[in-house]
């Protein structure tokens, strides 16, 4: 009886040991995955962004160290027809978008080549997308994407000519349930902010800007690099061994990203 | 009338076999438990050296970037920090330069070696 008893207490501790170790586990991991996908989305999002240094265009709008304002890219491509008031993009290899362009919450952004014998003149001209994409042709018979907008000067756009479309986006620190989340709205969509990864800890998203000498910078514009740290936290603190409660289980990750398309 | 020796229940014996029976079984599970944190920790040391790994590589193509004509700032070079050592060789010449970065982190006892390569543009 006493050998039954020691050999049973024996297993229920073991047993109470693993669920722990599990439960452990599994709050782990899905930290592990918080802080992975926030740093990836975050840097995906802002990897693409334009920016021209000494006060010329940006597409960082507003910046602070827990949040951001950006227009950030949708949709890829090169044009294959340019009218006055539309735009078709070739469909195939050299287009690419997760989503196909809306009107209103996306704008377009067409590189306007101008005198195609100097490098001056070139600029990316932004247009609104006033009607819902459709499918169309080029003049070859090729598929495109036809998307409806207004004040285009043909006469500046060489075709075919890169095309993209963006989205003016935030991302920041939202409250949900009680918890802390990174959340993104669409400003352009009217959107609302909705939580995208998390639970995080409080200021658990950090973002220091730099200019080209890795100098810290307020000014979108000269922004060349950004420096992302996400921090996460369990849903729940842990249990200790003898029942009570522990502490919550934390990490973070660091990250830095290259503005690619800064100049 | 004849009576049974034999009574219900289970012998001394059989109770010690599903004991060890049980016991083997949660044994298992522990080691599972084991591989499981093992694991655990590979991938956070992992996404760690990806994470350095990434930063450095930007930080080299800002730096080729930075000067005129480009790449001409980007050379190899180590560095180390709280989160473990890194060094970069980088090797080619024209319009492009191919980087090896090798980051070693260590958790405990745990270590781990990570090398990528990337291709850096030279417009």
């Amino acid at each position: 009886m006493i050998i039954f008893v020691a050999t049973a207490s024996l297993i229920y501790a073991s047993m109470r040991l693993m669920e722990k170790v599990h439960r452990t586990a599994s709050e782990r991991a899905g930290i592990q995955l918080t802080v992975r996908s926030g740093s990836q989305t975050v840097a995906a999002e802002l990897r693409e962004v334009n920016n021209v240094a000494g006060g010329g265009t940006s597409d960082l709008v507003a910046i602070t160290g827990s949040s951001v304002t950006y227009w950030g890219m949708r949709n890829s491509g090169m044009t294959c027809q340019v009218n006055n008031n539309e735009v078709r993009i070739r469909m195939g290899p050299t287009y690419s978008g997760y989503r196909l362009p809306v009107m209103i919450r996306d704008s377009l952004l067409v590189f306007a080549d101008g005198d195609s014998l100097s490098v001056a003149d070139d600029q990316w001209v932004q247009l609104p997308i006033l009607g819902p994409a459709s499918t169309s042709t080029c003049p070859d018979g090729a598929a495109a994407l036809s998307l409806t907008t207004a004040g285009l000067v043909v006469a500046d756009y060489l075709v075919p000519g890169p095309v993209r479309t963006f989205e003016l986006m935030q991302l920041a620190i939202t409250t949900s349930g009680g918890r802390q989340y990174l959340g993104a709205q669409s400003l352009s969509g009217f959107g609302v902010m909705e939580p995208v990864i998390g639970p995080l800890t409080a200021g658990g998203l950090q973002l220091v800007y730099q200019d080209q000498n890795g100098t810290p910078t307020t000014i979108p514009s000269a922004v060349r690099t950004i420096d992302l740290t996400v921090r996460s936290q369990s849903f729940r603190p842990m249990t200790t061994l003898g029942g009570g409660v522990g502490a919550m289980l934390r990490d973070s990750l660091a990250l830095r990203v290259l503005l690619r398309n800064a100049r | 009338m004849s009576v049974s020796g034999r009574k219900d229940g289970f012998t001394l014996i059989e109770v010690l076999i599903a004991i060890g029976i049980l016991s083997v079984g949660i044994l298992a599970l522990l080691q599972t438990a084991g591989s499981i944190t093992v694991m655990l920790r590979d991938g956070r040391l992992r996404t760690t050296a990806s994470a350095m790994a990434a930063s450095r590589i930007d930080n080299l193509r800002l730096a080729a970037a930075s000067t005129t004509p480009s790449c001409s700032a980007v050379s190899s070079g180590s560095a180390s920090s709280l989160r473990g050592t890194e060094s970069w060789t980088v090797a080619g010449a024209g319009r492009s330069r191919t980087v090896t970065e090798i980051v070693n982190l260590s958790h405990g006892t745990r270590q781990l070696g990570m090398t990528v390569r990337a291709t850096l543009l030279c417009p």
